[in-house]
This record gives C-alpha cells, structure tokens and sequence, in this order.
C-alpha cells in the first residue's frame, strides 16, 4: 500500500523499477509470462537490460499484489491463477465498491460522469466483440473512477491493489459475472449515477458482487473444523 | 496474496520476522514515536541482527504505513497524520462491515458464546482488543474464512491500533462501546444487516473522530 512518501526514491532508480514493474505486470497480465512460470533473475536482468536491485523491488511491490510468488532460497515465480484468491479479492473489492458508489455519487462531478459514460461504452464494446482484456480494462476503469471519486486515497489504492485479481479473472472467465450481463449492469449503475442517487448505485453494486459471496461459500470456504484448525487470521 | 510458507521456513526469514515482530509492536505501543528516525545501526545493535534482515523489515512496515523510507536520507516512524487517518479508517471501517454481514449466518454457537463474553470497563482496551484477532473481529475473520480479506486487515490494523493506542482523550473511543454492544446483540441473534450497520456506526460515528485529534502535517516535517 503507497506510502505518502513511497515515490521518493532518487528518480533514476525509482524511474527503474518503475518501468521494470510496468513490463512485468503487464506481461503476467496478457499471459506473456505464464502462470506458474519461474522467474530467475538472470533472465529478467538479460530482458529487460537493468540490475538486479529494481528488479528484486519491482518482484516485491508484484508479490505484494499477488502476481509473483516469493519463496526466499527456494523460487520467485508467477502467481498461479488462483480460483479462490480471485474470488476472495472481487469479493473484497465488492465490499469498497459498493461503498464508493454509495459515498461518492450524491456529490460525483459532471467530468466523472462522462468518464463512467465511457468506461460503459467500452465495456459494451468489448463485450460484444468479445475482446476479454478489453473488457477487463474497461471494467475495472469504469469502477476506478468512481472510487478515486471520493477523494479517499487509502480505499482507492487499497482497491488498485486487487484490481490485477478482476483483472486475471477475467482472463479465466468463469462465473459469476456473465460476460453478457456487465454492459446492462453497468447500465444501470451509470444510470443511478447521473440521477446522482448514491443509495440505488450502491444496491446495483452489490448485487453486482453477490454472486462472488454466494460461489465462495459453495466452491471456496473450508468446513468449520478447518477454519479453526488454521485460522485466517 | 500470500507468499505460501509451506516447508521449514529459513533462519534468515525467521531473523527477519523477529525484526519486524520487535519493531512493529514498538511502533503500535508507541515505544517508537510517530515521527521518530529510525537509524540501521541502532536497530541492528538492539536487535542484534546485520542490514539486511533490518532493511527487510523496515520495508515491510513501510509497505503497512508505519515506516516511511527516503532512500539516501531518512527512515522514520510515519507521523499519525489526521487526513490519511480518517481515510484509513473510513477503509477498514468497509471491511469490517462486510465481514460483520457476511460472517453473521455462519456463527457457530460456539462464537456467539465467545461473543457474548467480551465485556470491557475500560473503552480504550474493549475497542483495541475488540478490533484485533483476540476480540469480536477476530471471531468475524476467521468464521468468513476469506482469506484476502483477512490479509488486508493485518496488514493494515496495526495502523489503526497505533492510533486508538496514541489518541490523546478516551471520548471517542467511550461513544464506540454502544455500537461494540449492539453489533454482538445483533450478530448474536443472527441479525446480519443490523450487526453490520454497527459496525459502520463504530466507525463512522465514533471510531473516525479521533482523527480530529491528530494534526495535520507541517510542510517542514515533510
């Protein structure tokens, strides 16, 4: 999670493993480095040109996110994609949604409508020509919008930091969103916006999400004998 | 997501998690002040560990919030900054409710009577330990089972905690344990939506304010 002072860092490094970072969340993100794929960091320094320093910092800010795993002595590679771990992080990101949908659109600006108006054409484009990281991209701007809307930084970067979980998901496509259902349910949410009426936005969100709740108690959530075996938390 | 920590864990991965266990809980009690430097050498010398464990650990307490780290010049015990708190809190305070909801159907009769045995005389102490893993959120977390959800509130309660620890005047926390007292009567008697309205009283009408107690910073402590 950003630091007020997290961009620092004395500009050509920061620069560095910034765009070290950029190359390899994009490249897990289209599926140009696989997942499961070990990542040696010979390889990533002969790739992408640079040192081993912003690379082993822009390895840790993408294990932070859940796109790399570091196992220290024993391997850094991409994340598998994880059914369960994106089910949990589109939950929790339904959860700061909804919020922001309630919070933010009594008060949301004409600009911001406009960009919502966008992101929802996109999604309906995407979706018709079935173009998933389109569609992915679009949705999760769509949702950016109106949660840095609210001015609360904290729940936005909180929120950025699941976004590569929808983002991977979508990839995978499996329920419970249809791909179908995004555009009209967008729809209905851009629609409530513009009436600025927070309460209705806020509903729409959550029914939105609640099938995420609904297949992790189905598929994902262990026997209670479990959980108190090995708690969560 | 977490790193799986399945296997023998490495000495160097439990030397750095003494660091950062020894450290985090001197920020959180306020032995380390807010604001205060933090220098390698004396942490290396208390600790009696080398750099890097030291340097690992200050980096995952600045990924929490409780570090800042301006690389070739100083590390410091991030300032309690009013703004960012209220931004904080006003996040966790989401999380929670969400959690409160949705756990609520799954109580297992055994939660509801550890639920019902949390009382406290003391505001301060019953809304710390009540928003730990040893309080009623802790019961919430773990009976979800979500396991993100969980990550995110460690990662960012300590931060709350160091707060509701340094608050200069108990008031706000004393308006917080009639909202403590009707989640638990609500969730106890399976009313989730109502239980998760008090959860989002407990913070946003009590909780929040002691942001109001905590300044803004001054240019100059930047």
């Amino acid at each position: 999670m950003p630091l007020p002072v997290s961009d620092t860092a004395p500009v050509e490094r920061r620069l560095l493993r910034d765009v070290v970072y950029n190359r390899l969340y994009e490249g897990i993100l289209d599926g140009t480095l696989e997942p499961g794929e070990t990542l040696l960091d010979e390889k990533l320094t002969a790739w992408l040109g640079v040192s081993r320093t912003p690379i082993r910092e822009a390895l840790m800010k993408l294990a932070d996110i859940g796109l790399v795993e570091m196992a220290p002595n024993r391997y850094t590679r991409v994340a598998p994609i994880d059914l369960k771990a994106i089910d949990e992080a589109i939950y929790t990101t339904g959860l700061l949604h909804e919020h922001a949908a309630r919070a933010n659109v009594p008060e949301l600006e004409n600009a911001v409508v406009t960009r919502l108006d966008k992101a929802q054409k996109e999604v309906k484009k995407a979706a018709k020509a079935r173009d998933l990281p389109a569609l992915g991209r679009a949705f999760n701007d769509f949702f950016l919008e109106l949660t840095r809307a609210g001015g609360n930084d904290v729940l936005a970067s909180v929120s950025d930091g699941l976004s590569p979980q929808l983002l991977r998901y979508i990839s995978v496509w499996e329920t419970p969103f249809g791909i179908d259902d995004l555009p009209g349910a967008l729809a209905g949410i851009l629609a409530a916006a513009k009436d600025r009426d927070g309460a209705k936005a806020g509903d729409l969100v959550k029914e939105l999400y609640a099938g995420t709740l609904t297949q992790f108690l189905e598929d994902y959530r262990r026997r209670d004998a479990d959980i108190t075996k090995t708690p969560v938390f | 997501m977490p790193v799986p920590v399945t296997g023998a864990a490495s000495p160097r991965r439990l030397i750095r998690d003494e660091v950062f266990l020894r450290l985090l809980d001197a920020i959180v009690d306020g032995d380390l002040l807010p604001g205060e430097q933090l220098y390698d050498a004396e942490i290396e010398r208390w600790v009696g560990v080398s750099r890097t464990p030291v340097r690992e650990a200050l980096n995952q307490l600045a990924a929490m919030g409780l570090v800042e780290i301006l690389p070739q010049r100083r590390t410091r015990v991030t300032p309690i900054e009013s703004r960012r708190l209220r931004e904080l809190l006003t996040t966790v305070g989401v999380l929670v409710a969400g959690v409160v909801r949705d756990a609520t159907p799954l109580l297992t009769e055994g939660d509801r009577e550890t639920l019902r045995s949390f009382a406290s005389a003391d505001a301060s102490e019953a809304v710390r330990t009540g928003l730990s893993a040893d309080g009623f959120l802790g019961v919430f977390v773990r009976r979800l089972d979500n396991a993100t959800v969980a990550r995110l509130l460690k990662r960012h309660l300590p931060e709350v905690q160091r707060a509701l620890k340094a608050v200069p005047s108990s008031a706000p926390l004393e308006k917080a344990l009639p909202s403590i007292k009707a989640l638990i009567d609500a969730a106890v008697a399976g009313k989730a939506d109502k239980a998760a309205r008090a959860a989002g009283d407990l913070f946003d009408k009590s909780i929040v304010s002691i942001a109001d107690e905590f300044g803004t910073p001054s240019k100059e402590a930047r």
